[in-house]
């Protein structure tokens, strides 16, 4: 509508008739039109909005009929209501036509004043609301398009139940329902648990809008998130609601992102243009020592050293005319002055919105990482001194291709290979043939990191062979798997050892030969006791007999002499038997256990009690681990060389005891006799070696032999110390015997 | 040679058997011994072989002195066949050894010796141990009949 007057046209070819219509039908909120022909008419019902037509039946030219079917044919003209006004066409047939022809009424000439009136009046209000409907109802497609073309759902929802009651396309395309299967069924349905809980809660909020999230479940049971606008009227509540779900997605990504950040422990931090630094994460605050708190006041020189600035400086520039900076090893300065090796790298952020600059900085501690590699510099550097400077042929060689990577000067001195010689070979050129095989075999067992052997056999350049003894271990050499090799020439040695060998083999063979000389020994000792005493017994038999079958015929001078002849031989047979006692000594193995020493010197005085008139004393004597039978033989022997060599004495004394020397047990047995002279103290313990005339004491010298026997197959020592004609006093000590009472 | 003897002297030294023998004679129990020079004549005699083929073995003598060391067939070997006999096992007999070696006297025992004598070189001692031999075995002891 171009105005709100109603625009009415009129019809007529008689000029008196439209001034009457005009007359009649004036008013302040009507435009009259006025038209005397039907052409004219038509034009004007097109060019202008008419809302009401009054038309004038008998025209000439076109008459009323024909112009209204020509209106009627027409889109823009065809719902204007007509009314005829006729004053011959009174009949039925021409009113018909007139509806027929789509008009509305009739108005009859002379036209009654108030009847056409009325009638226009009607006609008017009646197009008017039918155009206001018109456009009501256009307004309403249109805002069905523009709800159903939106991408948010709208819809309505009752705020009693949660019914939807309306809802748009959005609905269907976004979750997946149809529109019947949201229709009357609660929103609460397709939200979760919480966010149920949320709504309801909301909803006795009693607020007139509403704007919150909430998940739903689409049909295909994906979750979506939605973002809800809400306005509450009517107990309704009128929504608009957005998915949201990819921006919810970016904002979860980008918080774990931020959190990755956040934690790293790379110093990751911005700082806009001035320096002034605008974020700090955790690994920053550990790095550096300043909270974030802190660092939000500070500005990047605060940990950038002096000294560096100026370059500093330079390089941010650099990064703010775009460039990044990508891993470069500089300094940084610590809350506490510590200097860090950090690897640093840089690039720029502009915001989309503002165009701000800031610079996005991530810097990785490597103080640490540095230090290990000077400390394996140095230790590399110490090794390689090493190396070149050890005392012992030293070099590697790839276990791989066996070639030589690297020898020392030692090991050119030793080969006589020169280095460069050296590094042309193969580890198999410096062993002999027969060893290779065993080497290859070695080398591909390879597993252990440290390896001795020993025995080896290396060539030098003069092809002189020398055995060695090697050590090796694995290690990485520039990136090759390869074996350090130490060593060492024992060629000596082995030599020494082969000559051990042969001697161990003579040796071997010297045991056999003794063995089997001792056996003779023996059987010679055997036939010994049989053999030479039997003559004896003869000799000093037949003397006897002599002595008693001729007694009449022989002088005393004559029994004398045969007394001799038994008395030698009988001191023959007595040199025997000691002889043959001290021989089977020699083979007796020494069985040791626990003698009690006092028990057993107790006993041998009982026996010998009646034999002698000495006085002899006892004092303590601790227990021994020895032979009994043996060091029973010992003490008979000591005991009974006392009481002989101090029978001369008018008071023969003997004592008998033990004491500690030099933390040894020493037993000994003492006397008042005769004694000895110390210089023949050597021979007092040789077999048959006497320091008595046999008229002044008899013996055949073999009782202290058989000692001196004892006690070092014991592992103990004898010893005597003497004054002649004062006495004499023998020692032993038992080793074994000492040890066993340290145990105790 | 069917003459019953009740001392068998088995030796090789022909000095220490008449050595023995005189001995045995001094204290008159010497009527009745046979000398046997080795181990080999010893075995013929007591089981009545070779030349003693026609001798009883029933009459088994009441002693028997037995030298150790003997050519051919030695006194441990004789002692040995002795002991092994059901019908000679209970004559007494004494070993004559001028050895104290252990093993020969172990030797002698493991083999069922009745006594062993080592022979002193002293003749009186050599006279004292052959004649309380003498008496002992055969005045004292009763073999069983």
């Amino acid at each position: 509508m171009k105005s709100d007057k109603a625009v009415i046209l009129i019809v007529d070819d008689q000029p008196s008739n439209v001034f009457v219509l005009e007359h009649l039908l004036s008013s302040k909120d009507r435009v009259l039109l006025q038209s005397s022909n039907g052409k004219d008419a038509l034009k004007i019902a097109l060019d202008k909005e008419v809302d009401l037509i009054i038309l004038d039946v008998q025209m000439p030219g076109m008459d009323g009929f024909e112009v209204a079917q020509i209106l009627k044919s027409n889109r823009r003209t065809k719902d204007i209501p007509i009314i005829f006004a006729t004053a011959v066409s009174k009949e039925h047939k021409f009113v018909m036509k007139g509806y027929e022809e789509g008009g509305v009424d009739y108005l009859y000439k002379p036209l009654d004043p108030e009847i056409v009136k009325a009638k226009v009046a009607v006609l008017l209000k009646i197009q008017l609301q039918k155009k206001e409907l018109i456009e009501k109802n256009l307004a309403l497609q249109k805002n069905e398009l523009l709800i159903n073309n939106s991408s948010d759902i709208i819809g309505i929802i009752d705020a009693a139940n949660f019914k939807i009651e309306e809802i748009n396309n959005a609905f269907t395309s976004i979750l997946g329902y149809s529109k019947q299967e949201a229709k009357e069924t609660a929103i609460t349905f397709f939200l979760s648990n919480n966010d149920r809980v949320l709504v309801q809660q909301l909803r006795e909020q009693r607020k007139d809008k509403l704007f919150f999230e909430t998940r739903i479940y689409c049909k295909d049971r994906t979750i979506k998130w939605l973002q809800w606008n809400v306005i509450v009227k009517y107990g309704k509540w009128f929504v608009n609601a957005r998915d949201v779900t990819e921006i919810k997605e970016v904002e979860k990504i980008r918080n774990h992102l931020a959190t990755v950040v956040h934690q790293s422990n790379d110093a990751i931090y911005l700082h806009d243009e001035e320096g002034k630094i605008i974020s700090w994460n955790e690994g920053a605050e550990r790095m550096y020592g300043y909270s974030e708190q802190e660092a939000l006041h500070m500005k990047i020189w605060n940990i950038i050293p002096d000294y560096i600035h100026p370059e500093s400086g330079e390089m941010i520039m650099s990064v703010t005319t775009g460039n990044k900076i990508q891993d470069i090893e500089t300094k940084r300065v610590n809350r506490h002055g510590k200097l860090l090796d950090v690897l640093f790298s840089a690039s720029l952020i502009t915001d989309s919105l503002y165009g701000h600059k800031s610079i996005a900085i991530t810097e990785r501690d490597i103080t640490e990482k540095k230090r290990a590699e000077e400390q394996l510099r140095e230790s590399e550097k110490k090794f390689r001194k090493l190396f070149e400077n050890a005392p012992y042929p030293m070099w590697a060689y790839d276990l791989t291709s066996l070639k030589f990577l690297e020898v020392n000067e030692t090991a050119v001195k030793t080969y006589g290979y020169t280095k460069q010689e050296f590094l042309a070979m193969h580890i198999t050129d410096i062993r002999p043939e027969e060893e290779v095989a065993k080497l290859l075999e070695d080398v591909k067992e390879r597993k252990k990191d440290v390896e001795s052997s020993y025995g080896w056999k290396h060539r030098l350049r003069n092809g002189n062979l020398i055995y060695v003894e090697i050590t090796s271990h694995l290690l990485n050499y520039n990136g090759h798997e390869a074996v350090l090799v130490v060593s060492k020439d024992i060629t000596e040695r082995k030599l020494a050892e082969e000559q051990i060998k042969n001697l161990n083999a003579e040796l071997q063979t010297n045991i056999v030969q003794l063995e089997t000389t001792n056996k003779e020994l023996e059987s010679f000792s055997y036939s010994v006791s049989h053999d030479l005493r039997a003559p004896l017994r003869a000799l000093s038999g037949y003397s006897k007999m002599i002595e008693e079958d001729y007694a009449s015929v022989l002088d005393n001078e004559a029994k004398r002499l045969l007394g001799n002849i038994q008395t030698n031989a009988q001191r023959m047979g007595t040199l025997i038997d000691d002889l043959l006692a001290f021989s089977r000594l020699g083979r007796k193995e020494v069985q040791k256990t626990e003698v009690n020493m006092l028990k057993m010197v107790s006993s041998i005085l009982n026996e010998i009690s009646l034999d002698h008139k000495a006085n002899i004393t006892v004092k303590e004597l601790p227990q021994a681990y020895a032979d009994p039978a043996l060091i029973y033989q010992v003490w008979i022997n000591l005991i009974s060389n006392a009481i002989k060599y101090s029978a001369k004495n008018d008071k023969p004394e003997i004592e008998i005891g033990s004491k500690m020397l030099d933390e040894e047990i020493v037993f000994y047995v003492r006397d008042n006799g005769a004694g000895f002279d110390m210089k023949y103290v050597d021979k007092l313990f040789g077999v048959f070696q006497r320091l008595h005339n046999p008229n002044e004491f008899e013996g055949t010298g073999i009782g202290l032999a058989i000692v001196q026997r004892i006690i070092t197959k014991h592992g103990g020592r004898v010893w005597a110390t003497a004054i002649p004609n004062s006495g004499a006093s023998f020692y032993f000590s038992l080793t074994e015997q000492h040890k066993q009472f340290k145990h105790e | 040679m069917n003459k019953r003897f009740d001392i068998l002297l088995v030796e090789d030294n022909p000095s220490d058997a008449e050595l023995t023998i005189r001995a045995l004679k001094k204290i008159n129990i010497m009527n009745s011994l046979l000398h046997l020079q080795d181990g080999e004549e010893a075995l013929e005699y007591i089981f009545c072989t070779g030349k003693y083929s026609a001798r009883n073995i029933e009459e088994i003598p009441k002693l028997i002195l037995l030298d150790l060391k003997m050519p051919k067939v030695d006194g441990l070997e004789v002692l040995q066949k002795i002991k092994s006999d059901e019908r000679t096992k209970i004559i007494p007999v004494v070993l004559l050894t001028s050895s104290k070696e252990d093993k020969d006297i172990i030797d002698g025992y493991k083999l069922g010796v009745n006594s062993y004598i080592v022979k002193p070189v002293e003749f009186q001692g050599f006279i004292k141990a052959v004649s309380d031999l003498g008496l002992y075995w055969l005045l004292l002891n009763q073999p069983p009949q």
